[in-house]
């Protein structure tokens, strides 16, 4: 890396580092695209979309750009470089990382017949989405990407932030066992409706094919199983809404080859408690709850593959493809 | 402050519901949909309740949207979104301008 990139983080970059991952990881309580990051050209931001990055192998990596008047990049693909910084408790490190090619994946309800091969600029009502592409870490810690765009009719544009990888996942992860969670069902017993879907609280439980049966249940029949844990109404990713409707888009055209099952976040939004199930899965293992989350889980009761944030019908119906119908 | 345009967005938003379900749309979106959402998580810490009005609503909005064009209840649903969103503000102690839809 150059010595001028290598000026722009000085010994007090783990401050600000701190404070990029504090708004872009969330805490499950905060936007996830509200932090600005650096940006070399001065008004774009780069804003890591991804929950639980971890070491391991090649896995999605999302990240999302913004202007200064918050219009969101969009279309095209745009190159990532990655660095890693350092521990964080020590001298930091500038050592070069992976490089990869990011698409554009759009929030579902957002895609454009015709897309354009070429980034530019929409605003919220035009599009809205994330860049992604498949990366692998090899070191816990601090790193930072560059992500660089040749922008419609606005040349090349780059900007760069800093995220957190962790030694171990903190949400369950591909090839671990699916906890056997015993989740909320239309058919439980003495629970308000709205947990078990928030969109629920003054009318019927919408998706009722998403509320049929538990992850525990399936794991024990052998049957494959998607699972959305989201919370359509109080969601503050933005994305919870458009990933439940898209699992209840597949639930519709492949109920002969899994189970599927939304799980609401909120027992009670107001009394701030979470739904056992969605804590089992998303608070155990020291995640911070961010969401939404699909989880794929395979016969053999392992979990197959997961998607934070945004989940596009186009990455989980090839997989659902390759499912055995069994009516 | 974005907050109080946010307000201001969805009143204007209510506006154009009378006419023009579309255009009531991109305003939404473009005006106040991302800062709502903040807007939400900033109450989050301080007024739980209002936090989940002000999502609830918002979600009406969305939902109204998202199906039917229903000129009237997609006004009538951005109506009350400005109400809790004014409400939202006066609980943070921010200043709104007047909005009449």
């Amino acid at each position: 890396m150059s010595e001028d990139r290598h000026r722009r983080w000085p010994r007090t970059v783990w401050a600000a580092v701190a404070v990029t991952l504090l708004a872009a990881c969330g805490g499950g309580d905060r936007d996830a695209p509200s932090a600005d990051a650096q940006a070399s050209g001065g008004e774009l931001s780069a804003v890591v979309a991804s929950f639980d990055l971890a070491i391991g192998p090649p896995a999605r990596f999302l990240v999302a750009m913004l202007d200064a008047d918050r219009r969101n990049l969009g279309h095209g693909r745009v190159d990532l470089a990655f660095t890693y910084l350092g521990e964080g408790t020590s001298e930091m490190t500038d050592t070069p990382g992976p490089s990869a090619e990011a698409s554009y994946l759009p929030i579902p309800g957002t895609e454009t017949d015709n897309p354009p091969d070429t980034p530019r600029f929409l605003l919220p009502s035009q599009g809205r989405g994330v860049y992604a592409a498949e990366v692998g870490f090899d070191r816990a810690g601090f790193w930072e990407v560059e992500v660089h765009a040749d922008v419609d009719g606005d040349g090349r544009r780059s900007a760069t932030t800093a995220f957190e990888v962790l030694a171990d996942h903190r949400v369950p992860a591909v090839g671990d066992p699916a906890p056997p969670s015993e989740n909320l069902t239309s058919a439980t017993a003495g629970v308000p409706a709205e947990a078990i879907d928030s969109r629920a609280i003054d009318g019927p439980v919408p998706d009722p094919e998403l509320h049929q049966t538990t992850i525990a249940a399936a794991v024990a029949a052998g049957r494959p199983a998607l699972v959305v844990f989201s919370t359509p109404v109080f969601c503050v990713s933005r994305f919870c809404g458009p990933v439940t409707d898209v699992v209840a888009g597949l639930a519709a055209d492949y109920a002969d080859r899994a189970a599927f099952i939304h799980v609401e976040i909120w027992d009670d939004f107001e009394a701030k408690r979470i739904n056992a199930a969605a804590a089992e899965w998303l608070a155990a293992g020291g995640g911070d709850g961010n969401e939404p989350w699909v989880f794929l889980i395979g016969a053999d009761g392992t979990i197959a593959a997961r998607w934070d944030n945004v989940a596009a019908r186009a990455e989980i119906e090839p997989l659902l493809r390759q499912l055995p119908a069994n009516p | 402050m974005r907050f109080d345009d946010a307000h201001r967005g969805v009143c204007e938003a209510a506006e154009a519901a009378a006419g023009d379900v579309e255009a009531a749309e991109a305003i939404f979106f473009d005006r106040a949909h991302d800062s709502l959402h903040e807007l939400a998580a900033t109450l989050d810490d301080t007024d739980r309740v209002s936090a989940a009005r002000l999502l609830e609503a918002k979600q009406d909005v969305e939902a109204e949207l998202d199906g039917a064009v229903r000129r009237e209840i997609v006004r009538d649903h951005l109506v009350a979104l400005a109400a809790v969103t004014g409400d939202a503000l006066d609980v943070l102690g921010i200043e709104r301008a007047e909005c009449e839809p």
